[in-house]
């Protein structure tokens, strides 16, 4: 398995295909095969996980706050208080209670460390595990597992964002068909997936064939890579419609008592949402919870922040474990970056970007749960046992899935990219 | 008419316009075999039995190799020779620490043959058919340690005809692993339409099923029959499903099950005199079942390293 | 290899002289134009055509062939998009190409420069590169009104590019005084004043200094010292705003009402956050600490370092000019003979009229240096440095300075019939087709429904702004200057009951700040509040000539900062203002859902009102209606094959008339420039 040229397009190949349409070459993608492709994919580690749920806390996580707690350090910790969890001599923040009692679930990552400490950069680097360049945009996580793996269920997207920023998801090099298709409110589920009832179906179909028509004129006069891109996703959409599988963005159909079992903030009810996403076979599911940029009054703002955090993920752990679905689904609570040990008084005691050192968590998906990797110093400051960089912590991810790590995959621009670039799975994490 | 003319018209002008295109096989190869693979080629051993790797890690008798560049990153970054070390390097006065080929280590290019290289990259680093060592090409995923699987021996390679009248059924069906003729057999999508009926079709691949996933279908225990004539079954998804302790009972032949789900069905504490008899459990799945807690927590302790969750 | 030497010719040369040009004082550099070239068309002829003939010797050089230039269906359409933000309306298409005057195109350039559309269009330009929010605040519970109207008003009266950006790093004060809106720049990055200077130093210097904030640069020559350095010039700024107010907020009252009393602190709070906690102290120390784990070369921990620039010529800041550093770092920025200012401009405003820049990306020019033996490539270095002398020709006028560009060939050659990726140089003989941008998409479709979109002001009202016009009955400024002049309420009996009724319906909605509702309620008093400021008038209404449409429709422009994540605009790539210009153009399904199954279909299409219908409806034949439904959509005629296509469906009547609008609005060429 080298090299992988097999959808990109070298500037040859693109004269020809304009030659070809050039000459009327009928194109009528509205109606043709979905661009996106269902790999055959087999795993290459056995019960590996089938669907990432990455719950991505925006704006940089303090870790001392959250995950990785000094009790006996009352400088580096402030106002915040440690509390016992389900695992043996290990303790959290008491602003996630309930997360406390699922930690037997759960691998904290107390070692993270990255080199970008701004949120555009940091973000990037997590997302995409290569640093931000001005030259090229690497694909995200999801789009990586959405190329190496395809999709489980044919009939809806294979990779979606809840509540993010959807610039974040693009596909990079990959083009639209490998982007994480973004869901605002979870509750809204999928905007627009029903055919309106005032067209008819005959009219429907009428009005994409005549689409469709000057769509083949159009192609006289130019095409381009975005042009094809943008539609072939009709024909993703018109799948879409038609799938009996839509209901899987539909929170309606969920009993009340689950939904009252998550919470009712948008982050948790995400994570519900992501559930049901992956009973519906979506392979990368990512939610978003912002407002983590403490700068200012970090003491109110990230036990709020905290609150919802806790509602969805302890529930979202819960849920997927008493339905049997936990080993086969990787649950990551990520971050870009942590924040200072140190409290700056002047800004309603805030604590500011710190990519030295942080926190991130790994649960489910084969993960043996009960304990931390990774360590840090009494202060929280420096990480002095198994620094784990975001390209490492990717790696994990890809290899929870059986995901072939030293895939290489060829640009556009002939340049070679693999899932982590250098990063390196930690397989002790795994049962 | 008018936009084919034009259209043609272009393409022909980019053909007049644009000098042949360097061909890498008869003119950039024999210039890099010549200059440079001497040093970066595959490892081999010398004469003193040591083995000698590549120079920099940096292969240039391949394809692969070339565009993978070696320990100080990419050696050709196509269309752009000024970003190409490839390229610059040999441009490098000869005292220079970075030139190549380095001091000593053989003559510096001509000039028509480090123009060959830069044309060659500005059209795009294309190497047409040539892939030179085969070997020099990325390295292809490690395969995870063969860890011979007791439970695939005896085991034949499904026959494709039998997978895909199973796949016709709208199932998704898959080696559990790289390698494996074990199968995995689930209904991603449509599960709703299958019945005792489909799964009576599974018979064909009885002796690959490992791994099975009948959640959410409109099986009864009927097809249990059917299942408990799988050997190899380690996993098996019954949750959501009309399933009771009657069909249950049925299974108690599958000695190899280690993950069974019966969440949200009717089973009851009957069923778990069944299940104490297979000594692979490690997981079972009990939460919206009649099961009662006391009975989970002795059943649980029945079988060394058994997790039973209720809930 | 020779475009890169040359252009660091001309930049060494630039620096040779650029200490000497610190001399003189702002208000020179500031000054009024002696001459007035946005009225002098034989200037813009002259410019556009110095343009021309430096892209023609360049397509020699290239062996390249320009593309034949394209008809008017299809310029018109681009202009409008480029220069207005939408497409033109069926009056407006018609009228340009049944004009037979000569000079037709550049009378339109003119009207559409003049334009409200080009006005909200410089708008939506600035808030992206600038990140402006209408909300400020990692919670938005802060307003950001002030900044954004005084960027509307810098856009309306188009003020000098160096003019604006000397008020945002300067501006000092109260920001809801009257043109003190710029502080808003230093308030949009409170309490993260070094990624502050990373912006500005990537916005207006085009270097990306930002991983030089932890560590000395990678891969590029900036070291962390530098960082500091530079940020030395703004350090020490005082962000936020203490005034009689503040004690208000925390007082305890002693009222009979313990309730009345909460209500009305709580109103104070909200009016503190909203209103008074706004604004920008200090004019920068000039030196900075470097921090505790700073590890770079050149520098200790701690130790503290003076402001200095990493480009020469804006020197270290002397002893006398500590606290005044910021002002000096600004004339520096702004000076003409700064090496990067005007190139950045000039190639931002030339991407924004051809589509690509002369070098990309726009916000990052590297020069040549050991760790980067390349630099950055200019496609074009004759044009580039043409352009940068006709920017500083114009006075840093960015209106003037497009008009030329729109003048020019290049802008109406033909388009490339393939893909052009913009990463690579582009030597610009043809137009690369690109997706429309989501501001773009939505204000054209607005067009299709609302007459006179361009002027629709923002300001529909939820309940809860309604209470809060009818019941106040001013717009915030007016509040503000009530209570600024000493007016204290509680001394007026029916001020308070008004207030307490206001604050009794909307307090629980202004605080909670996080469900659906208080969203609406708060994007709709944003938009009250900018149309209160801008008018002046009382209550808000629609003007009768919008009576009857969705109020929903509004321009790009007239929309909060950015729009709620689930708004059309989000999800077609609008920026959601976190990062510096970080729209997007990329397709996605939920997108293609939204053409085929929502927006488009319910509300234009489904609207028997929308604009679109009448000059359909004024068609007498068939073949006109075909023909009245290309020119609004497509801005052209259909050609044959395509009427034969059509007018099937155009005889069947309204509902055949539906299809032909739906599959033009789904069609390729309408959300792809040519």
């Amino acid at each position: 398995m080298n090299f992988h040229k097999a959808d990109e397009f070298t500037r040859r190949e693109l004269m020809i295909k304009m030659a070809k349409s050039a000459f009327g070459i009928s194109l009528a993608p509205m109606f043709g095969n979905s661009v996106a492709s269902a790999a055959d994919f087999v795993p290459n580690r056995p019960r590996a996980a089938k669907s990432v749920i990455f719950l991505m806390m925006a704006g940089g996580m303090s870790h001392l706050d959250t995950w990785d707690v000094k009790p006996g350090n009352a400088t580096v910790m402030g106002k915040t208080k440690a509390i016992d969890t389900t695992a043996a001599g290990i303790q959290i923040s008491e602003n996630l209670p309930k997360s406390a009692k699922q930690l037997q679930h759960m691998v904290l990552m107390n070692g993270m460390s990255t080199t970008q400490g701004a949120h555009e950069q940091g973000q990037y680097l997590l997302e995409r595990s290569y640093t931000m360049r001005g030259t090229i945009v690497h694909p995200a996580m999801g789009s990586w597992v959405m190329r190496l793996a395809g999709k489980r269920n044919n009939n809806i997207p294979g990779f979606v964002s809840i509540s993010g920023d959807p610039n974040l998801v693009n596909g990079g090099f990959m083009g639209a068909k490998f982007a994480g298709v973004p869901i605002g409110d979870p509750n809204a589920g999928l905007q627009d997936s029903i055919k309106p009832g005032s067209i008819s179906e005959d009219d429907f179909t009428k009005r994409l064939k005549l689409a469709d028509a000057l769509n083949k004129q159009f192609h006289t006069v130019v095409s381009s890579s975005a042009i094809r891109d943008h539609e072939g996703l009709y024909s993703d959409a018109l799948r879409i419609m038609h799938s009996e599988d839509l209901k899987a963005f539909d929170l309606t159909k969920e009993p009340t008592e689950i939904k009252e079992f998550y919470g009712p903030s948008r982050f948790a009810q995400g994570c519900l949402l992501a559930r049901r996403l992956v009973e519906h076979g979506v392979r990368f599911i990512q939610v978003t919870h912002g407002g983590w940029d403490t700068h200012y009054d970090n003491f109110t703002t990230v036990p709020a922040r905290c609150k919802d955090l806790d509602d969805g993920f302890s529930a979202l752990l819960a849920d997927l474990h008493r339905r049997g679905m936990l080993e086969e689904t990787l649950v990551v609570v990520a971050t870009e970056f942590g924040r200072t040990p140190e409290i700056v008084s002047e800004h309603e005691d805030g604590r500011d970007h710190y990519p030295k050192a942080f926190s991130c968590v790994l649960a489910g998906g084969g993960i043996k749960g009960g304990r931390t990797y990774g360590k840090t110093d009494a202060s929280g400051s420096k990480v002095v046992e198994n620094l784990t960089t975001p390209q490492d912590f990717n790696a994990t991810i890809a290899h929870s899935l059986g995901l072939p790590v030293e895939q290489v995959v060829i640009s556009p621009s002939g340049r070679p990219f693999t899932v982590a670039d250098k990063g390196k799975a930690i397989t002790s994490l795994f049962a | 008419m008018k936009v084919l003319s034009t259209t043609a018209g272009l393409l022909l002008a980019a053909a007049a316009t644009a000098p042949a295109a360097v061909n890498f096989r008869t003119q950039v190869w024999p210039v890099l075999a010549k200059n440079c693979v001497e040093c970066h080629r595959a490892p081999y051993k010398d004469n003193a039995g040591k083995m000698i790797e590549p120079k920099g890690r940096l292969r240039l008798d391949g394809a692969g190799g070339i565009m993978k560049g070696g320990n100080e990153g990419e050696s050709v970054v196509a269309g752009d020779p000024d970003k190409s070390p490839l390229y610059q390097r040999i441009l490098l006065p000869i005292d220079h620490e970075d030139a190549m080929p380095p001091k000593g280590k053989g003559k510096p290019l001509s000039f028509n043959d480090s123009e060959l290289i830069k044309e060659w990259i500005i059209d795009g680093a294309d190497f047409g058919d040539w892939k030179g060592s085969d070997a020099g090409a990325p390295v292809a995923a490690k395969a995870a340690p063969k860890t011979a699987d007791p439970l695939a021996a005896g085991a034949t390679i499904a026959p494709e005809a039998a997978k895909q009248k199973i796949s016709s059924l709208g199932a998704l069906v898959t080696p559990i692993v790289k390698d494996s003729p074990l199968l995995r057999i689930e209904w991603v999508s449509g599960a709703g339409a299958i019945g005792d009926k489909e799964v009576v079709e599974l018979a064909a691949v009885a002796g690959n099923i490992s791994e099975l996933d009948l959640s959410g279908t409109k099986i009864t225990d009927e097809a249990l029959t059917t299942v408990a004539k799988f050997p190899r079954l380690t996993w098996l998804k019954l949750n959501g499903t009309a399933v009771t302790d009657a069909g249950v009972a049925k299974l108690k032949g599958l000695v190899n099950l280690n993950y069974l789900n019966l969440h949200s069905t009717n089973v009851s504490d009957t069923s778990l005199t069944t299940l104490t008899g297979l000594r692979k459990l490690r997981q079972v799945y009990l939460w919206k079942t009649r099961v009662t807690p006391g009975e989970a927590a002795k059943f649980a302790k029945s079988i060394p390293d058994l997790r039973v969750a209720l809930e | 290899m020779i475009r890169a030497t040359f252009t660091l010719l001309l930049r060494t040369a630039c620096l040779g002289t650029a200490v000497l040009c610190l001399t003189g004082t702002v208000s020179a550099q500031l000054a009024k134009k002696t001459t007035d070239p946005d009225n002098d068309p034989v200037f813009i002829k002259k410019a556009a055509s110095e343009i021309d003939r430096r892209l023609a010797n360049d397509f020699k050089k290239k062996n390249v062939t320009p593309l034949p230039a394209v008809d008017d269906s299809r310029w018109m359409r681009r202009l409008y998009l480029d220069a207005a933000g939408r497409i033109p309306t069926y009056e407006e298409a018609i009228t340009f190409l049944n004009d037979t005057a000569p000079d037709k195109r550049e009378k339109l350039v003119d009207t559409l420069l003049k334009s409200e559309g080009y006005t909200g269009s410089m708008y939506n330009y600035y808030l992206d590169l600038l990140r402006a929010t209408s909300r400020l605040g990692s919670d938005g519970t802060r307003s950001g009104v002030p900044y954004l109207r005084w960027i509307r008003e810098s856009a309306a009266s188009n003020k000098p590019y160096d003019k604006l950006t000397y008020e945002l790093l300067t501006t000092e004060g109260d920001g809801w005084e009257e043109g003190k809106g710029a502080v808003g720049y230093f308030e949009r990055d409170r309490g993260m004043p070094l990624d502050n200077m990373a912006n500005t130093t990537r916005i207006f210097l085009g270097t990306h200094i930002e991983c030089a904030q932890c560590h000395d640069h990678p891969y590029d020559k900036w070291k962390q010292l530098d960082f500091y350095e530079m940020s030395a010039f703004t350090h020490g700024l005082e962000t936020g705003h203490r005034d009689e107010l503040s004690k208000h907020a925390n007082e305890k009252y002693n009222g009979k009402n313990a309730e009345q009393d909460r209500l009305r602190r709580d109103l104070y709070r909200w009016l503190y956050d909203n209103i008074y906690d706004f604004g920008v102290t200090g004019g920068g120390d000039g030196i900075i600490k470097l921090p505790m784990d700073f590890k770079g070369k050149g520098g200790k921990p701690e130790e503290a370092v003076r402001a200095k620039s990493i480009y020469p010529g804006a020197g270290n800041t002397r002893r006398e000019e500590i606290n005044d550093a910021r002002m000096k770092f600004a004339k520096w920025v702004i000076n003409p003979q700064n090496p990067r200012f005007t190139l950045l401009i000039a190639n931002r405003m030339w991407k924004k009229v051809m589509g690509i820049g002369l070098f990309e990306p726009v916000d990052k020019f590297v020069e040549v240096s050991k760790e980067n033996p390349a630099g950055t490539v200019i496609s074009n270095p004759e044009v580039m440095t043409y352009l940068e002398q006709l920017m500083k020709e114009v006075n840093y006028d960015l209106r003037t300075f497009q008009k030329v560009l729109f003048n020019s060939r290049a802008y109406a050659l033909g388009t490339n019939p393939g893909s052009v990726d913009p990463k690579m140089p582009y030597a610009f003989n043809g137009r690369a087709v690109r997706r429309m941008k989501a501001e773009q998409v939505w204000d054209s479709m607005a067009a299709l429904v609302v007459p006179n979109i361009d002027y629709r002001k923002g300001g529909s009202l939820s309940p809860a702004a309604a209470v809060y016009g009818q019941v106040i009955g001013q717009s915030a400024y007016a509040i503000y200057e009530e209570l600024k002049k000493g007016k204290d309420p509680k001394d007026t009996a029916n001020r308070i009951r008004e207030m307490n009724a206001w604050v009794d319906k909307t307090a629980a909605q202004l605080k909670s700040g996080g469900g659906k509702k208080s969203d609406d309620s708060m994007m709709m008093m944003e938009s009250s509040m900018t149309a209160a400021g801008d008018s002046k008038a009382s209550a808000m209404q629609d003007p009768a000539k919008w009576a009857g449409y969705s109020k929903a429709f509004l321009r790009s422009y007239e929309l909060p900062s950015p729009t709620p994540p689930d708004h059309f605009l989000r999800k077609f790539g609008q920026s959601s203002r976190e990062v510096i210009e970080g729209g997007s153009t990329d397709s996605d399904v939920t997108q293609v859902l939204s053409l085929i199954n929502g927006h488009v279909e319910k509300n234009i299409i489904g609207d028997s009102k929308a604009l679109i219908y009448k000059a359909i409806n004024d068609a007498a034949t068939p073949e006109d209606k075909v023909r009245a439904a290309f020119i609004t959509i497509l801005s052209r005629q259909p050609t044959p094959a395509e009427m034969d296509l059509m007018l099937p469906e155009a005889k069947k009547g309204r509902d055949g008339i539906k299809n032909i609008l739906y599959a033009l609005l789904n069609s390729n060429e309408f959300i792809f420039i040519l």
